[in-house]
């Protein structure tokens, strides 16, 4: 919120989930940029090789440690921790960016989606943030000190057809950040969630064009500078569950013809 | 986001979280237009803002000796400010009333004895004045293309705005507000006029330590300037984006 708090983030260690595309990926950028050290994680090696290279154009290569990691996994989720401790000595921020929308990224009723596919969507969703967000709180205990960002959804509020897997996840995250939040706040870990609207990335694009209308979505950088405000929130203070969503502004005028 | 030049209206800005916003506008480079009901206080605002912190950027401020709930005033908070900066970029409306003025009474009204003279002050500053402020500069924004009101409602508890016993009237006040400024926002959004309400659990201020408010969140205050320089975050985003509705609480870490 400022640049005198934004000067607080220097030297601070920040492990991004999901860093290797859409929101993760935007957020990674943006606290490197601020000087974090960062600790990429992503289940897509490429997209991890992707943004390293990008971001050793813009910083210091030692300040990044990429791990190829998947947030199902308890043993992946103790190395993300056990790796950035070994390598940076402190866990600062987890930002638990990782999710999946759909599976094969096909709209289905309730009524036909598997159960293997209900459980994937609330594997990667939910209980990737519970294991996530579970790995890093013995080191920030014993710090006294550590925030945790959480990515929920507007659709973790109100309930949308066809995708009742995501939702389901969505609200749970929420769920789960305000049971953790009243755990260990008297630890100085402070847990907030975000709720973005629509946000302009793959996951976003798998609903493929839309017809009706075209749906304003919010750039990536939009919800990253959330996240940093979020992050640099004087300690006195946390906020509940914001939602960050694209204002529309002036409306273009239309031309005959137009779509 | 540089504000150069950029102007900030602050109703009750000469006390509690409106002049913090003052300070925390005026560091960030705006011009500051401080609103409020005693000429001493706003003086007082003033001088903080022309000794803030070094900023290059640092402009002359206007104070105003008005009332949010005459419409005659709010029309010339509104003339004065263009007549001296030619723009209004920014509304805060912070002025905001937690009982009657002069009371000597310690506790609270319940509901079944609360005059009615007091619940018509409360819901007069509180809710029409945030009407009678918002209304006046939103043709000048809505003539600009681009502008931002950032309404200060309240968190009354840990989960968020409820009903609270022995505050009928500010209570309702808040709620009002909420709704009033969801009908504006929708209303005026197409212009570039984003109109949010910030929700703030117990703040630092004079308002909030005359009531038992803080004792839902474990006795923990929020720093004024720390309301402040969100309410300055919330009105820099780049114009594609909007919190809705931010509700912030005290951490108890």
């Amino acid at each position: 919120m400022g640049t005198e708090n934004e000067a607080v983030l220097e030297g601070k260690v920040s492990i991004i989930t999901g860093a290797g595309s859409g929101i993760g990926r935007a957020c990674a950028k943006l606290l490197f940029s601020k000087k974090s050290k960062v600790v990429l994680v992503d289940i897509n090696p490429d997209n991890l090789a992707h943004l390293a290279a990008e971001l050793k154009d813009i910083g210091d290569a030692n300040d990044i440690l990429s791990l190829p990691l998947n947030v199902c996994s308890e043993s992946d989720m103790a190395q993300m921790a056990s790796q950035t401790v070994a390598r940076f000595e402190r866990i600062d921020h987890l930002v638990a960016s990782a999710g999946i929308l759909r599976v094969d990224g096909v709209l289905k009723t309730t009524v036909e989606t598997s159960l293997e596919d209900w459980q994937k969507v609330i594997q990667t969703n939910l209980t990737g943030t519970f294991l996530s967000d579970r790995a890093v709180l013995p080191t920030m205990i014993a710090q006294k000190q550590g925030d945790i960002i959480n990515i929920s959804s507007v659709s973790g509020r109100q309930g949308r057809a066809f995708d009742a897997a995501y939702c389901a996840s969505k609200f749970g995250i929420i769920g789960l950040s305000e049971s953790l939040a009243e755990e260990v706040s008297s630890y100085g870990i402070r847990v907030q969630t975000l709720l973005p609207d629509a946000v302009d990335t793959p996951l976003w694009n798998q609903n493929g064009p839309q017809s009706i209308r075209a749906p304003h979505t919010l750039p990536p950088d939009r919800v990253a500078e959330c996240i940093l405000s979020m992050l640099t929130l004087p300690r006195d203070a946390f906020f509940l569950n914001p939602v960050i969503a694209p204002f529309k502004g002036r409306k273009k005028r239309r031309k005959g013809g137009d779509a | 986001m540089s504000a150069e030049g950029k102007v900030a209206i602050v109703t009750g800005g000469s006390s509690g979280i409106g002049q913090a916003a003052c300070i925390a506008l005026a560091n960030a480079g705006f011009h500051v237009v401080v609103i409020g009901t005693r000429r001493d206080r706003i003086n007082e605002t003033l001088n903080l803002l022309d000794n803030s912190v070094n900023n290059p950027l640092a402009r002359p401020h206007l104070g105003l000796t008005l009332n949010v709930t005459h419409e005659d005033d709010m029309q010339e908070m509104v003339v004065k400010t263009v007549e001296r900066f030619g723009r209004i970029d920014v509304l805060v409306a912070s002025a905001a009333r937690g009982k009657q003025s002069g009371s000597e009474r310690l506790m609270p009204h319940p509901t079944a004895s609360l005059p009615l003279e007091e619940w018509n002050e409360v819901l007069n500053v509180n809710l029409t004045g945030v009407f009678l402020s918002n209304r006046a500069v939103v043709p000048v924004m809505m003539q600009q293309g681009v502008g931002h009101i950032v309404n200060i409602c309240s968190s009354t508890t840990i989960h968020g705005l409820r009903g609270q016993a022995y505050a009928p009237a500010y209570c309702a006040s808040k709620f009002g507000m909420v709704g009033f400024t969801e009908a504006l926002a929708e209303e005026v959004g197409a212009y570039g006029i984003r109109v949010q309400a910030l929700f703030p659990g117990p703040v630092k201020t004079p308002l909030v330590e005359k009531t038992a408010l803080v004792r839902r969140f474990g006795g923990r205050y929020i720093n004024t300037a720390t309301i402040a320089q969100t309410i300055v975050h919330l009105v820099q985003q780049p114009p594609d984006a909007m919190m809705i509705h931010p509700h912030i609480l005290p951490f108890g870490g």
